[in-house]
């Protein structure tokens, strides 16, 4: 039972959304959200990371639920300006139809979920992924054709509209990848809103046979933001998952990240890299299931922690008796640059069955000042210094990233974070 | 150029320079010898401006500037050099961003226009030629898996890539071969001319074979107990610090 946010204000909200009888998909999560808890600190998975603060933004938002739909997208001074991709921009619940005309052209077809929700299979788990389900109002399914080689990179931006909703959106992304695709995806959530603001936002990719795919997640929520995502990949034989997830801003980030090893064959990369300030608090859990064997997995996470920045690094690694011959491996490095920075991270595995290559480890410490007078004593500033070292403990995983239209634009947010934290 | 007077340093509670003094002049090459743990790498780092220490007696004048007020950033653009004992790796960071940026940031300081990557490049491939250094150096990280020969080398690149007033090289010789070290002899003789001025910090007379010191001094216990010419440097090689030891109580 969700004691945090009133139900029956929920349910109300959920009908006034949509204006008629509610499809089956938000009745069973109008009902999963009943019998479910809300994370509260007491649960260990969310013991870090306190959420109070949305439920009131939850509230505010059922009193106040979305007007008139008005709005059409804009591509100005956005994110799709600066990296060449597909991009397809959700705004209001409208997309822009020539550019979803242009990617049906190359196979992969593009549909909002809003009219035909039941014809999909929508996740719905916990409580958050089941409130999002009942609310969704901007969702979308991307569908990549066996073999499709896609030769741009598709950008999925989900553009808030402050004018729509003040307090909460959510958001979903179904991927569904089919057999011997190769294919892009840069996920931005670049649209800043200087209110308190809470997204909830999920993710379901279904990655088909000798498929791959370079997903990109970037965030560079302003300070008042709250994001929770829900990132769920399940990997067929042979397909392989190149996760990097670059989290800048927002003043709480809470990243769940799943990735199911149902067949055999398959390879997961998740790597991240965070950088957090004063009053920002980054939270990163991720989980590979490894259900059957000869699969991999491997998890780098990289953080920058200044001012009284706070982050969390959960990685694990379940590997199930049926998992023979998997290979799982955890990591985590951070670099605290102020008194007050905090980071509780813990790598962990979870195994049931012999021949297994695991490993796991974490690292925290300061910059190297032995390093910082080396670079002195060659004629750079000491602050110069720092952020070059801080960007090059950071950028290492960043090569990792195999879409290269992305590599300057990242570049700059963190350059740009770097100069404001070492100040 | 660099006159250090009566210059007292510890660590903590240990004294390690008691009472210091030393003259450089523009044109000379100056060796100073000793014992393990008498304080030379300490001297050295003193002048680049490490703050590890604790100067707490007398003065380092640079061209009649006072050393003492500039942050180690300031002395190297001002043309102090110090050749690292231990290079420090740092992986990740381009060898040539490296460079550049110490190279533009001297420029900047002496009122001269930044280097593009296209005429910092033509200075440094020269720098390497000349230094026998494998080309591949600098797209490499900073001393990243560099064997120990490479990161002294990469230390006589920078020197000369940086053109120094002043180069005080903390044992650049200890770890070389012979042919190593005759590349890094080479590329000091060719950076010495009667504008500058070098202090080499050396346990053995093996590299002032190859480059010949105006001045000798040994160091022994936080000061300097005896100067001389190069035949200095031949003598102890023979005797060995002990005699210095017992001269100086």
């Amino acid at each position: 039972m969700s004691a945090q946010i009133n139900f029956e204000l929920l349910s109300s909200a959920a009908k006034k959304l949509i204006q008629g009888e509610l499809s089956d998909t938000r009745v069973n999560a109008l009902s999963n959200f009943k019998v479910s808890e809300m994370p509260s600190t007491k649960n260990e998975e969310w013991q870090y990371t306190d959420i109070s603060n949305i439920y009131a933004l939850c509230e505010k938002s059922f009193h106040e639920p979305s007007k008139e739909i008005k709005s059409l997208t804009n591509k100005e001074n956005t994110i799709a300006n600066e990296i060449d991709a597909y991009w397809i921009i959700i705004k209001n619940g409208t997309i822009d139809i020539m550019e979803t005309k242009r990617l049906q052209k190359i196979g992969i077809h593009v549909s909002l979920l809003s009219k035909n929700l039941d014809d999909t299979e929508v996740l719905i788990d916990d409580s958050l992924c089941s409130l999002n389900a009942a609310l969704m109002h901007d969702a979308i399914k991307i569908t990549v054709s066996s073999g499709v080689e896609s030769d741009k990179p598709i950008g999925i931006l989900f553009e808030n509209d402050i004018n729509l909703n003040n307090y909460v959106s959510n958001f979903r992304c179904i991927i569904e990848v089919k057999d011997n695709a190769t294919v892009s995806i840069i996920h931005a959530h670049t649209a800043k809103i200087q209110a308190p603001h809470f997204t909830n936002s999920v993710v379901q990719m279904d990655i088909g046979e000798n498929s791959h795919i370079e997903y990109l997640r970037l965030q560079d929520f302003s300070v008042h933001q709250t994001l929770i995502e829900k990132s769920v990949a399940n990997l067929g034989i042979n397909a392989n998952l190149n996760y990097t997830s670059v989290d800048i801003g927002a003043q709480l980030m809470r990243a769940d990240i799943v990735v199911n090893f149902n067949e055999k064959h398959a390879n997961a990369n998740i790597n991240g890299v965070y950088i957090a300030g004063n009053n920002q608090h980054i939270d990163n859990h991720i989980l590979a299931n490894h259900f059957i064997g000869s699969s991999k997995s491997s998890q780098n996470f990289y953080g920058v922690i200044g001012g009284n920045g706070r982050c969390v690094f959960n990685g694990k690694a379940l590997i199930c008796e049926a998992a023979i011959n998997s290979n799982a491996n955890q990591f985590n490095h951070n670099l605290l640059i102020s008194e007050n920075a905090e980071i509780n991270t813990k790598p962990e595995l979870e195994i049931y069955t012999d021949d297994v290559a695991c490993s796991h480890g974490t690292t925290v410490g300061q910059l190297d000042e032995n390093a910082l007078f080396y670079m002195q004593s060659r004629g750079i500033d000491e602050v110069v210094a720092q952020q070059l070292l801080t960007k090059t403990f950071i950028t290492r995983i960043l090569n990792e990233v195999n879409i290269p239209s992305t590599k300057d634009f990242i570049e700059n947010l963190i350059t740009d974070k770097l100069r404001v934290l070492t100040q | 150029m660099l006159e250090i007077k009566n210059l007292h340093a510890k660590v903590a509670q240990t004294n390690i320079l008691n009472g210091l003094s030393l003259t450089v002049k523009k044109g000379e090459v100056h060796a100073i010898m000793g014992p393990n743990g008498s304080g030379k790498s300490t001297l050295a780092r003193i002048i680049a401006g490490y703050d590890g220490y604790d100067v707490t007696e007398g003065e380092i004048s640079y061209n009649n500037k006072n050393l003492m007020d500039l942050p180690p950033e300031e002395r190297s653009r001002e043309g102090i050099f110090l050749g690292f004992q231990y290079p420090v790796e740092i992986p990740g960071l381009n060898n040539t961003q490296f460079l550049k940026a110490a190279l533009n940031a001297k420029r900047k300081h002496l009122g001269m226009e930044e280097m593009d990557a296209f005429e910092f490049l033509k200075i440094a491939r020269d720098a390497i030629k000349k230094l026998e250094i494998d080309p591949s150096f600098l797209n490499r990280g900073v001393n990243e898996g560099f064997s120990g020969g490479e990161k002294k080398r990469n230390e006589i690149l920078q020197m000369t890539i940086l053109e120094p007033s002043i180069a005080i090289l903390d044992e650049t010789d200890s770890g070389l071969d012979i042919d190593a070290l005759k590349v890094v002899a080479k590329g000091v003789n060719e950076f010495r001319n009667p504008d500058n001025a070098v202090i080499l910090v050396t346990h053995y007379q093996r590299l002032l074979e190859y480059i010949e010191p105006d001045k000798v001094h040994v160091l022994s216990e936080g000061k300097i107990v005896r100067s001389g010419d190069k035949s200095l440097a031949i003598e102890l090689e023979k005797t060995g610090y002990a005699k210095e030891k017992d001269n100086e109580k």
